[in-house]
């Protein structure tokens, strides 16, 4: 059975009962169809970087699913109709990347990110510097 | 490749220095090779913000692939997962 990434954003008001309730829904609407969750995370209620719907913030679900595409149709049609989900996002992949994703792994510094404290000074041009591989860096000139 | 040239060009060379030494040396092109390519390269990932954020402008634009000197490949991956990303309300389409 194929692969996915699933990302459901849930509204902000929510309780972290009703963030639970939300969670086993859509463990046991993949369950019925015969799919699987293999991982689950829980990013918290993040800050958007824009409005959704008038909110600033969403609880953030991640799932890894090895389920027939059947259920994964009928999940995003349940979610599209679920009144306390902001968004869902499904990514079809060849392989999950092994350990916790990189979301969990840099939760320290979410705060300083889009809509929080002023980004700090950028080089030149409003880019930033692409990191340069060490073999290359002072040779030159 | 300047440093080869001999004699009389040479001096030539010293004057023309004197003047625009600087933007000379800012012609100067290091070879490019694409951050994502080769071994223990990092994997373009949606949900690598401090990765992705590299990528962008100060305005939420995707920085073009010269900029970073990423392949036309990975680049094309890397706008995809950007795209995801803003999506999903990770990061900004635009930053006001």
């Amino acid at each position: 059975m194929p692969l996915y990434e699933c990302v459901v954003l849930g509204r902000q008001e929510l309780s972290s009962t009703q963030v639970e309730a939300l969670d086993v829904a859509i463990v046991d609407c993949l369950t019925t169809e015969n799919g699987q969750v293999l991982k689950k995370e829980s990013w918290g209620n993040r800050q958007l970087a824009y409005k959704i719907n008038k909110n600033k913030k969403a609880h953030y679900l991640y799932f890894e699913i090895d389920a027939p595409s059947v259920a994964v149709d009928e999940l995003n049609r349940r979610l599209r109709i679920h009144d306390d989900v902001l968004r869902s996002l499904f990514v079809r992949v060849d392989k999950f990347i092994e350990g916790e994703t990189a979301m969990m792994k840099n939760k320290d510094d979410q705060s300083r990110r889009f809509g929080g404290a002023p980004r700090a000074a950028v080089a030149d041009q409003g880019y930033r510097q692409a990191p340069k591989p060490a073999t290359e860096s002072e040779d030159v000139q | 490749m300047y440093n080869n040239r001999r004699g009389r060009d040479k001096d030539k060379d010293k004057d023309k220095n004197a003047q625009g030494g600087a933007m000379r040396r800012s012609m100067f092109r290091r070879p490019k090779s694409c951050p994502f390519s080769g071994d223990n390269a990092p994997v373009i990932d949606y949900k690598d913000l401090p990765l992705l954020e590299r990528y962008v402008s100060e305005r939420g634009k995707i920085a073009p692939s010269r900029i970073g000197t990423v392949s036309q490949k990975k680049q094309r991956d890397l706008a995809n997962a950007i795209k995801r990303a803003r999506f999903l309300g990770l990061m900004p389409y635009v930053v006001q």
